[in-house]
Order: C-alpha cells, then structure tokens, then sequence
C-alpha cells in the first residue's frame, strides 16, 4: 500500500489481483448479482485511488480497504434503490445451473440462508466466512469491540443452524 | 438433537467457526461434525462460501481504475500532529475573540455557572474534533455509541442554560441577542475553517458526519467565547442567542457535508 501511494504502479497491480477477489465475493454475497458485484468492485478502486492518501502506515490495510469497499456497497445500494425502488431479492436472483458441484449448492445454500438474517449478522458473516477477515480488522471497519462482533456471529450462527434444520426438516 | 454432543458443544464448535474452517480442526471438532448434522451442514456451506472466482473482465477493470492518474501522494499527517495542530489554532481563535470582544460575561456568571457551561462545551469540543479528525480515515470512525454521545451532550449544550441561569424577561432581547449571535457566528466560522483546514484532505467517506462534527465543534467554541464575554446570564439569551449557533454551525456543517456528498 505504501508503495502503491509512491505511485509503484506494479505494487498498485498486485495489491488489485490480491484484494480484489476477496472484496469480489463479498459484493457478490450481499448482491447475487455478478454484474453489480463487477460494478461495485470498480467504484471501490476508483474509491480507494482517490483516497489513497487517507491510509496511514503501518496500520492494516484491510479494514481502511474494506471501509471503503462498504461505503461503496452501501451508496451503490442507495442508489439502485432509488432508481428501481427495491434491491433484487431472490425470485430474480440467477438461476442455478442444473447441473452442480457440490461446492456451488453449497454456496447457493448459505447465501439464500443469510438473506433471512439481520443486516448487521449477515454483514459480519460475509466479513468472516466470506471475505476470510479476523474478529479484529471486522470490529475495527464496524467501529465496534471484538466481544460484540464475536455475538453477532454466534447469533447468526444459532439462526442458520435453526435454518438448515428447518430445511432438512421440510425436505 | 440436543445441543451438547459429548466433548464439544456446538458453542464451542462456533468458537472454532470464528477461526476459519473447522474440518481442519481438531480431533474433538471432527467428531463433533460426524456426530452433530446441523454443525455439519454449517460448516459444510461456510466450506463453499469462498469458492466464488473473479472474472477477468472484472479485474481489468479494477486494475484500470486503481492504475488510473497514478502519482505519488503524501499521506495524511498523523491524527497526533492534526489534534495537536487544530487545538492551537482555536486556541488562538479564542484568545484573538477575547481580546476583541473582551471577558464581562466571567465575572457575571457564578464559579459553578461557569464550571458547568465551560465544562459541558469544552467536552463537546473535544469530543467532535476528536470524531471529526478520526472520519478522515476510512475505517477509524468513533464507535456508534460515542457518536450518539457527542450528538446528545450537544443537544445538552443547546438546553443547558435552562438549567444554569434563571429566566428574566430582558428589554433587549432581540436587538442584543442578534448582535450577540453574529458575533458568535464570526467566531465559529473562523474556528470552522480552522477546523476544516484540518480536515480538508480526508473527509471522502462520511463527508456529513465530519461536517456535523466539525459544525459542531465550532459551535462549541463560539459558545465558550460568548459565554465568557456576554455579561447577559439569563437562561433565554444563552439557550437562544448561544446555544442556538451551536444548532446553527452543526446544521451548516451538515449542508456542507451534503453538497460535498452531492458534487461527488
């Protein structure tokens, strides 16, 4: 990052191919859409280009990353709110292919199970499970304490071990 | 299924869910697996949740827009150095109003008047400048309890000479309360492009919150000046004529923040 602010334009090239994928699939789990999850993936570089002087080492760079890519998430939310009047919900998220590997129900399961949390459980789950940060960097980009983010997730870990038993129960 | 499973719990089994993928885990994990299908079922889809590939396409544009323009920058100065820096500089607003406008209000006001207001402003001067300058950076913003702290004990400023003085009708209260408030203005709005001196380089993600923070925290200064120089204690001119530039100055802030947040 730093030399990314001293313009090394091969340090700012694999800073992208590190960090991007794992913001990728955050967008993804909040949108389930490829195409806004391309998008906001954009807006947030563009983002953290013209913010690139506002992180000081040798802090860690993944909770000022995430910040910004949340910040972006949530004005590009706002905005597809305002022109559709709602966000996609499920009936028109993708449809999945017929054929799939076990990995990809798997994915499918969690991310229609997270849809019934609570904004603040699922936004602490995708940082955990899915964007791979620590109980710290996720308390340091909520402004909260470890402890609180550790009982968020317990909670919605509790809520999807209801969920899933829920739907072994329907099947 | 009950929830205790011999050796680990399924809230043990969480702990472990906070650390990454528990099939890597220990023996007792594993078995707790084998022996508990709601932990298994868990476990499996947060198994899957970082499959997600990024597309090529994607990425070249992320590459496009980070690459885009690029020159070196100086990073912010330390929070240390901008704190330190800006109280200096109010401190000399407060010194240049006082001399200007001069200090009858102390003598007018009683010790536990003045410990009372001085205190209560003071505090929501700290208190905002310190959350103002950490919303530069992304990522550090004051925790959400601190935020509705600083916006409560400004409201308690605004209210507050309810409480300190007594109300009496005054003969002049308007034409003194609106000299009173101008001048409280000038000074919050020097103390604010002090402030925003400070903060002109980094209030790119919460450009309204730093611009109420900051609105705020000049307005608090203004009040302490005009508290120190107004000779008027009566609890309608300082609510009105005093707290009303903090409510003043916040909102100002606010506006700012949002035509910042527009021009975006």
């Amino acid at each position: 990052m730093e030399r990314y602010q001293a313009a090394d334009e091969i340090a700012a090239t694999e800073l992208v191919r590190r960090v991007s994928p794992v913001l990728y699939r955050s967008f993804l789990a909040h949108t389930r859409s490829p195409d806004i999850s391309e998008d906001l993936l954009q807006d947030t570089w563009i983002r953290v280009h013209k913010a690139r002087h506002t992180y000081r080492p040798p802090a860690p760079v993944m909770p000022w990353l995430y910040s910004i890519a949340e910040h972006t998430r949530l004005d590009g939310y706002r905005r597809r709110q305002r022109r559709q009047g709602r966000e996609s919900t499920l009936e028109n998220a993708p449809e999945p292919a017929s054929e799939q590997t076990d990995d990809v129900v798997q994915r499918l399961t969690l991310q229609k199970l997270m849809q019934s949390l609570p904004e603040s459980q699922r936004q602490v789950l995708i940082m955990l499970k899915v964007s791979g940060l620590s109980l710290e960097e996720i308390a340091r980009i909520q402004g909260s304490t470890v402890g609180a983010i550790k009982l968020r997730a317990h909670r919605a870990y509790q809520t999807l071990r209801a969920l899933l038993g829920g739907e072994r129960g329907a099947q | 299924m009950s929830e205790r499973i011999r050796a680990m719990s399924c809230d043990e089994f969480d702990a472990l869910l906070d650390l990454g993928n528990p099939f890597d885990q220990s023996d007792e994990a594993r078995q707790h697996l084998q022996e508990c299908p709601r932990c298994r079922e868990l476990a499996a889809a947060f198994g899957g949740g970082r499959g997600e590939s990024l597309p090529a396409s994607a990425l070249a544009k992320a590459q496009t827009a980070a690459l885009r323009d690029l020159t070196p920058v100086r990073p912010l100065s330390s929070p240390f150095v901008a704190a330190s820096g800006t109280l200096v500089a109010l401190a000399c607003v407060i010194l240049a109003s006082l001399l200007l406008y001069g200090s009858h209000g102390w003598a007018a006001r009683l010790p536990w008047q003045r410990a009372s207001s001085y205190l209560g402003a003071g505090s929501v001067l700290v208190l905002s400048l310190a959350a103002a300058l950490r919303e530069r950076v992304p990522g550090s913003s004051l925790p959400a309890p601190w935020r509705y702290a600083v916006a409560a004990l400004a409201t308690l400023v605004w209210t507050g000479p309810f409480m300190l003085y007594q109300f009496q009708p005054e003969t002049r209260f308007w034409p003194h309360g609106a000299a009173c408030c101008c001048n409280g203005l000038l000074v919050g709005v020097v103390s604010g492009m002090v402030i925003w001196l400070a903060l002109r380089r980094g209030y790119l993600l919460s450009p309204l919150r730093t611009g109420w923070f900051a609105g705020v925290a000049a307005g608090c200064l203004a009040f302490i000046v005009q508290e120190t120089y107004c000779p008027v204690v009566e609890s309608g001119h300082s609510a009105l004529w005093h707290g009303g530039v903090v409510a003043i100055l916040g909102t100002a802030g606010l506006l700012m923040g949002w035509r910042a947040l527009r021009s975006e």
